[in-house]
């Protein structure tokens, strides 16, 4: 397999690097880069508003933000869709329904937690029915903020594409 | 061969499907007073955003659930995309540059269309879940609407220039011979590719994504992708019969002014998707066997006026 | 001839490619969900297939109906040469009897 890693573009254009990649790792390490420059630029979240801070991933992907610049495209379905934007507060009772959505997400998949609720439970924190939501599914990058700027958002779509794409 | 690999076969088709899907969303985005897809690729305007879409899904774990039937599953978003791609058989791209050249193109076309309803229902019922089954009656109902006026709106152009599609392109091009033919094409087509005011079996809003539901990876594609198939071959269809095809000129020149005119009618049917509300399943179907239905019947008379005269 | 079987095989061959790339290339995870069927995020629950909704079957009626003498307005003119009373009496059936359909039914909408 090929080293995947991010300052690999510093030596040399395009076309050395591809060459250097299918030397190094063959037809496996075309489609590894295929498949990273495809999911980096093709981030679908699906509808799974759990509290208050899915009223900024409106924003997000409103006119003024509009995410859809990097790619992001709001999938209706888990189906369909490779990042499972975490909305705030997860109760035990909708943790279930998360661990269940992010189950039924097709691999390769990333998660984003959004906001203090997310985090640490925020202004219900120490509360009997939350739960963090590091516990319930492998968090990839945090937001913090309560609740989050869409421009915060953004900034943790770049990081996912950045960090975390690039280095599968 | 170069029918079937270049002009309205594989290469202008593929291509069609990358540029439409980022031409769609880069209206709506245009409208609503945003970028659309933009960093993918800045200087190009996110062009290549269709293809890292396509890279993204085609690269994802292929689920084929085991609750329902697995192999039927799998298999049929192929066929649909399959059946929709067929009509492209019979269309010529320029004279004589047609895969199977028939006195009767314009039926098999028609039949086609027809054909590819019951391939989605299909689809939908082998995947077998709420939203599929819901989709899959819209699906169906839907196509009671537009059907018939589909049919008789091309029935009228037939009454004039006749069931060989070659011959479309010459003489006067079908919108000034019967404009009412053409307004009941662009209405009916909207409705068969489900595109806005009739996105019904798909509302992603109401019913997930109707019959594409429980579809991921290149499945998804594959059967999401049927619908601008469809798309594809309407748009040629219509740019033939109705604007007169490659009509001014022949030759690689023809083919230029073919695509561009196939391209002016995709671009009207995107941009619904922009500036229209989503009708009710039963405001469509009475539009259908209301308004366009006597509008279909009324273009035939037309026709029938044009030939006795 | 050549053109078209060759559009068709190339066609599938491409479709069959988009099926081996997942199949070969992508990360696999089997998980209990995946497996069932989707219900917006909850576990199955209740049936799936349920009556159609019934009132709009008139139309289905009439779609069954009057699709084939479209289509056969269609075929008859094509194989008649130039034979216009046949296409012209078929829609005129259509229209006619939406028609007398209409002024009744729709009087009620
Ligand atoms: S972080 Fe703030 S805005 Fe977000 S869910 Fe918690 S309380 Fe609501």
């Amino acid at each position: 397999m090929t080293s995947a890693d991010g300052d690999g573009r510093a030596n040399g254009g395009v076309v050395s690097r591809l060459r250097r990649i299918i030397a190094e790792g063959g037809l496996r390490g075309l489609a590894s880069l295929a498949a990273r420059w495809g999911t980096k630029w093709s981030l679908w979240p699906p509808h799974l508003v759990t509290a208050c801070c899915g009223v900024e991933v409106g924003h997000l992907f409103g006119p003024a933000y509009d995410a859809e610049r990097y790619g992001a495209l709001p999938m209706p379905a888990a189906r369909h869709s490779n990042l499972l934007l975490i909305e705030g507060t997860i109760t035990m009772k909708m943790a279930k329904f998360v661990k269940w959505v992010y189950e039924q997400m097709p691999e390769p998949k990333f998660v984003i937690a959004m906001g203090a609720c997310a985090i640490k439970g925020g202004v219900f924190y120490g509360s009997y029915h939350m739960v963090p939501a590091s516990n319930v599914v492998p968090v990839d990058t945090y937001v913090a903020g309560c609740p989050p700027t869409p421009e915060a958002l953004l900034k943790a779509i770049e990081d996912v594409q950045r960090r975390r794409v690039e280095s599968l | 061969m170069v029918a079937a690999v270049f002009f309205p076969g594989l290469i202008t088709m593929g291509l069609y499907l990358i540029l439409a899907v980022w031409a769609e969303r880069k209206l709506a985005a245009k409208v609503q007073w945003r970028y659309g897809p933009l960093y993918v690729s800045e200087k190009l305007g996110g062009v290549l955003q269709t293809v890292a879409d396509l890279l993204k899904l085609a690269f994802s774990e292929l689920v084929v659930p085991s609750y329902t039937n697995r192999a039927l599953f799998a298999a049929l978003p192929a066929v649909v995309f399959f059946v929709e791609a067929l009509p492209l058989l019979f269309i010529p791209g320029g004279p004589g540059l047609v895969m199977i050249p028939s006195g009767y193109g314009l039926l098999y076309v028609v039949a086609i269309i027809l054909i590819s309803t019951p391939a989605v229902v299909a689809m939908a019922w082998a995947e077998a879940d709420k939203f599929t089954f819901i989709g899959l009656l819209r699906e169906l109902l839907l196509e009671a609407a537009y059907e018939v006026p589909l049919v008789l709106s091309l029935l009228a152009m037939a009454l004039v220039y006749g069931t060989d599609l070659s011959t479309y392109a010459q003489g006067l091009p079908g919108i000034a011979v019967n404009p009412v033919a053409f307004f009941v094409y662009l209405v009916a087509t909207a409705m068969a590719t489900s595109r806005f005011p009739f996105e019904i079996p798909d509302a992603d809003a109401e019913i997930v994504l109707g019959p594409y539901t429980e579809y991921g990876s290149s499945l998804f594609l594959l059967a999401y992708g049927s619908n601008y198939v469809k798309l594809y071959a309407m748009a040629l269809l219509g740019a033939l019969v109705f604007l007169g095809g490659w009509a001014p000129l022949a030759g690689i020149a023809g083919i230029a002014v073919y695509i561009l005119k196939a391209s002016a009618l995709t671009a009207f049917w995107l941009l619904l998707r922009a500036v229209y509300p989503r009708m009710r399943i039963d405001q469509a179907l009475r539009l259908g066997w209301r308004e366009l239905l006597f509008l279909s019947a009324a273009a035939v008379g037309v026709s029938a006026l044009w030939r006795l005269w | 001839m050549v053109g078209a079987i060759a559009f068709l095989v190339l066609l599938a061959a491409g479709l069959a490619l988009l099926y081996a790339v997942p199949k070969l290339f992508a990360p696999r995870a089997k998980t209990k969900p995946k497996e069932l069927r989707f219900e917006a995020g909850n576990p199955p629950y209740g049936r799936l297939r349920r009556r159609m909704v019934i009132q709009y079957i008139r139309y289905v009626l009439a779609a069954a109906s009057f699709e084939a003498l479209a289509s056969l307005a269609l075929v008859a003119y094509s194989t008649a040469q130039q034979d216009l009373v046949t296409p012209l009496a078929l829609t005129a059936v259509v229209a006619g009897v939406m028609a007398a359909v209409g002024g009744d039914v729709w009087s009620h909408d």
